[in-house]
This record gives C-alpha cells, sequence and structure tokens, in this order.
C-alpha cells in the first residue's frame, strides 16, 4: 500500500496518511504523521472523546518532545486501520487543550506492524504488512 | 560518448524530465549533469507540484488552528470550525457521515517532536 506525501507549503511536505480509528462501535477518520522517532502512536485529545473514550480514565504518563516539551497523556487500546489492514493497538490520547496538530504514527502500535519505505524523491510512502512477526515477541514494558 | 553517459544518468534519476529537456536541446554531458543536480531542486518542485503528493498548501493557508473534514480525496474541504465536534455535526448535516478529519497547525515549523 502506497500513500503520497502531503505537500504543506511550497518548501515542505511531510508522511501524513489517512488513517481510521475504530472504539466499538464508533470510529473517526483522520491523519497522521508517520514518525519513526516517535516511541508509540498519539492522538489528539477530541479524536478520543469522538470515539466515545473516557480519556482521562486511562493509564497516564508523560511524553517529551525534542525540545523538551512535555505532555501528559492517557493510554488506551483501539483499532487502527491503514490502507485496510487493521489492527488492536496501544495508544497515547493527549490532555486535553494539548493543541496536537494531528495523530503521530510512532514504534510501537506501527513500525513494529508494518515494513515502512519512505522515498524522499518519488514523495512516497509505502507499507507491507508484517504478517511474520509475532508482536507478543516485541519488547513490552514491565 | 555523451549519449551514454545522458542514458546512465536517465537510468539514475527518478524522474525522467532532465534526460528528456538534454535530449530536446542537445546539451553536452557535462551540462547535463549540471541539469540533472538542479533536477533536485526546482526542476523537482514544479514537476512534483503536479504528479507527486497530495497538495495541502491551500488548507495550511486558509484554515490554520481549525479542525476541518475532507472529502475522500483528502484535499476538499466539506466544512471547518473550531471543535472536532462541530466539524463532525456540520459535515453530516452537508451529508457527510464519515469524512477525513483533520486539525491544521497555527503554524507551519519545522516538526522535531514538540506540539507544533
Amino acid at each position: 500500500m502506497k500513500f503520497k506525501y502531503k505537500k504543506i507549503d511550497p518548501w515542505m511536505r511531510r508522511p501524513i496518511i489517512p488513517i481510521s480509528l475504530r472504539n466499538k462501535d464508533a470510529s473517526i477518520r483522520t491523519e497522521a504523521l508517520v514518525d519513526s522517532g516517535a516511541d508509540r502512536c498519539w492522538f489528539a485529545y477530541e479524536v478520543g472523546t469522538a470515539l466515545g473514550i473516557e480519556v482521562e480514565k486511562g493509564l497516564k504518563e508523560t511524553v517529551y518532545g525534542f525540545t523538551g516539551h512535555q505532555c501528559d497523556y492517557f493510554l488506551h487500546t483501539i483499532d487502527l486501520n491503514v490502507g485496510g489492514w487493521e489492527h488492536a493497538i496501544e495508544v497515547g490520547f493527549l490532555a486535553k487543550d494539548s493543541n496536537a496538530p494531528y495523530g503521530v504514527l510512532g514504534q510501537s502500535g506501527f513500525f513494529d506492524l508494518y515494513i515502512v519505505t519512505f522515498d524522499v524523491i518519488k514523495y512516497e510512502i509505502e507499507l507491507k504488512e508484517r504478517n511474520q512477526v509475532k508482536r507478543s515477541s516485541l519488547p513490552r514494558r514491565a | 560518448m555523451p549519449f551514454g553517459r545522458l542514458r546512465a544518468d536517465h537510468r539514475a534519476s527518478a524522474l525522467n524530465i532532465s534526460a528528456l529537456w538534454i535530449r530536446l536541446f542537445g546539451c553536452t554531458a557535462k551540462l547535463a549533469k549540471t541539469i540533472h543536480l538542479v533536477k533536485s531542486g526546482l526542476f523537482d518542485m514544479l514537476s512534483n507540484d503536479i504528479m507527486l503528493h497530495k497538495d495541502w498548501t491551500n488548507l495550511y493557508n486558509e484554515y490554520r488552528g481549525q479542525w476541518v473534514a475532507l472529502q475522500d480525496d483528502e484535499t476538499t474541504v466539506i466544512t471547518s470550525g473550531a471543535t472536532l465536534k462541530e466539524v463532525l455535526v456540520e459535515a453530516k448535516k452537508l451529508g457527510y457521515s464519515d469524512p477525513i478529519v483533520h486539525r491544521v497547525p497555527e503554524k507551519i515549523t519545522a516538526f522535531i517532536g514538540s506540539n507544533q
């Protein structure tokens, strides 16, 4: 499955892809940045509430950006659908008023499920599902 | 042989536009190499603008800081608003029960893991 980069100004393109999130009967389609530097997947608080999730009831953790910016988030398990492939993954919903621009697809919950190829000449992201990898064999938090 | 080098250059390039340019105007191999380097800049930008990516420049110019509901092409705006909830309600009124929603950042800055 291939996706096109998004051109956001004349000199900047980002690997942002369409995805779908589902929680029980509620689902929402949104866009997320494919970010190999992110440890896990994060979405805005509003996305969680639109899925009928009581965001603050999840396990609370804190994320730090490259610049040291700090933000709380809450862990929940939802279904992530990318290009027709669907997996139950653990995601963080950022705290209210976090002002997050868009979702982030990181190592746990995305890169451990897909082989991701970035082609910055063709402005293309290619995903292949890792059906050979047992997720239980991946390192987990104690 | 210049044309042979051109063909090698042609194979190496992701796009064939510079090679086509060279063939049309009969450039030398040295000039071809220069054009190949330039191609990765402005020439690619022009060709890529037409073919290779989804263009969100208008989205980022007109809807900064807002939530937008998009059609399946990911570029046509159905509606926009300050909150995701109001955008979903308005899109549904307009006949789009399952739009693609996206919050446009307030600023366009390099992304290094912070919130904007």
